[in-house]
C-alpha cells in the first residue's frame, strides 16, 4: 500500500511539474495561450529601470536617448489560437494579442497596438512575429506624454 | 537371588499400589528388565487395573457457573477487544492512502488553478530569435527594425511617427 501512495505522489509530482506542463504546450498544439503584455515608459527625465527592464534597458541605452524604464503595467491572460487577449496599456493605448500558431517551441502572435485620438482609435502598429514561446518581444510604439515614450513588451506560451 | 527376587516383588508391589514415585530409576529398570523376561507376570501385571496414585486421588472441585460465566465474559470482551483493534488498523490503513490522495489532488489543482500567467515560474527572458512576418504602422509612422546582432542586444521594431 505504500508503495502504491509513493506511486501515486510520485506521478502527481511529474505532472505537477512546469516541465511537463511546457513539454504538454509544445506537444498540444491547439491550447490556450498565456500571453503578458509590459507596458514601459521609457523617460529621459532620470535613470531609474525596474529591476525586471535591466537587460533591455542596458541594450537601449546604447542606442537611443531615454535613460529611464519604467514598467507600467503588467497584464496577462489566456487566449485560444486565432481568439484575442486585449488591455488598456498607459496614455489611452491599448494592445491587442492574438496567438496564431505554435512551432516547435515558437510562437507566432499577432500583436496590434491602438490609441485613443479624441474620439477615434487609430492602430500604430500592426505586426505579426514569430518568436521563441515564453521570450518577451519588445516594441516601440508611440510617444507618451511629457516627452516619454512608450515602449511594449509581449510574450506568449 | 532370594534377595533379588524379594527386590522384584516390592518393586511390583508398589507398581500396584499406584506408588510410582517410590520406584528409583534403577528399580524401574530393573523391573523392566525382568518383565521382559517373565511374560505370564507381565502380561498379568498389563490386565490389572492401575490403581489411582494417591496424588491423583483426591477430588477437584468443579468451577461454579459464575466462574465459568466469568470466564466467558473474559474470553467474549478479549475477542471484542481484538476485533475493535483489527478493524481500527484496517480504517487506518484505508484512511491513509485516501489522505495522501486527497493532499495530492489537493496540490495539483491548487497548482493548476492558482498559478497565474507571470508568476514566478516564468522568467525574464528577452527574444533573440524573432521573425517578423507581417508589420504595419499608420500612414505618417515610419517603422524601424533594428536586429540586434552586431551590439548582441534584442531585436526590436520602432514606430517612429512623422516628427521621428
Amino acid at each position: 500500500m505504500r508503495c502504491a501512495c509513493l506511486a501515486w505522489l510520485m506521478l502527481v509530482g511529474v505532472l505537477s511539474c512546469p516541465a511537463t506542463g511546457q513539454a504538454q504546450d509544445r506537444k498540444g498544439e491547439g491550447k490556450p495561450a498565456e500571453i503578458e503584455v509590459w507596458a514601459i515608459r521609457a523617460t529621459t527625465k532620470n535613470s531609474d529601470v525596474s529591476p525586471e527592464l535591466r537587460e533591455l534597458a542596458d541594450a537601449l541605452k546604447k542606442q537611443f536617448k531615454y535613460t529611464g524604464f519604467k514598467l507600467e503595467r503588467k497584464a496577462a491572460g489566456r487566449a485560444e489560437m486565432d481568439k484575442s487577449f486585449s488591455t488598456g496599456l498607459v496614455g489611452g493605448y491599448k494592445a491587442t494579442a492574438t496567438p496564431r500558431q505554435r512551432i516547435d517551441g515558437r510562437i507566432k502572435l499577432q500583436i496590434q497596438v491602438q490609441n485613443r485620438v479624441s474620439q477615434d482609435e487609430q492602430t500604430v502598429l500592426n505586426t505579426t512575429v514569430t518568436a521563441e514561446a515564453g521570450k518577451l518581444v519588445p516594441l516601440g510604439c508611440g510617444p507618451l506624454e511629457g516627452g516619454d515614450y512608450l515602449i511594449i513588451a509581449v510574450r506568449a506560451r | 537371588m532370594e534377595r533379588k527376587g524379594n527386590d522384584i516383588l516390592a518393586d511390583l508391589d508398589a507398581v500396584l499400589n499406584g506408588r510410582l514415585d517410590q520406584l528409583s530409576p534403577e528399580q524401574a529398570a530393573r523391573l523392566e528388565a525382568y518383565l521382559n523376561v517373565d511374560r505370564v507376570t507381565a502380561e498379568a501385571l498389563a490386565a490389572r487395573v492401575a490403581t489411582v496414585e494417591p496424588v491423583l486421588r483426591g477430588g477437584v472441585p468443579t468451577p461454579s457457573a459464575v466462574a465459568w460465566e466469568r470466564v466467558w465474559a473474559g474470553i467474549d470482551a478479549a475477542r471484542t477487544a481484538r476485533l475493535k483493534a483489527a478493524a481500527q488498523r484496517r480504517v487506518f490503513r484505508i484512511w491513509q492512502p485516501l489522505v495522501a490522495v486527497a493532499a495530492s489532488v489537493a496540490l495539483l489543482l491548487a497548482w493548476n488553478f492558482t498559478r497565474e500567467p507571470g508568476e514566478s515560474d516564468w522568467p525574464v527572458t528577452w527574444a533573440r530569435d524573432v521573425e517578423i512576418n507581417e508589420l504595419e504602422v499608420a500612414r505618417g509612422s515610419t517603422p524601424l527594425i533594428l536586429s540586434g546582432e552586431f551590439d548582441g542586444g534584442i531585436p526590436m521594431i520602432w514606430v517612429l511617427d512623422g516628427a521621428g
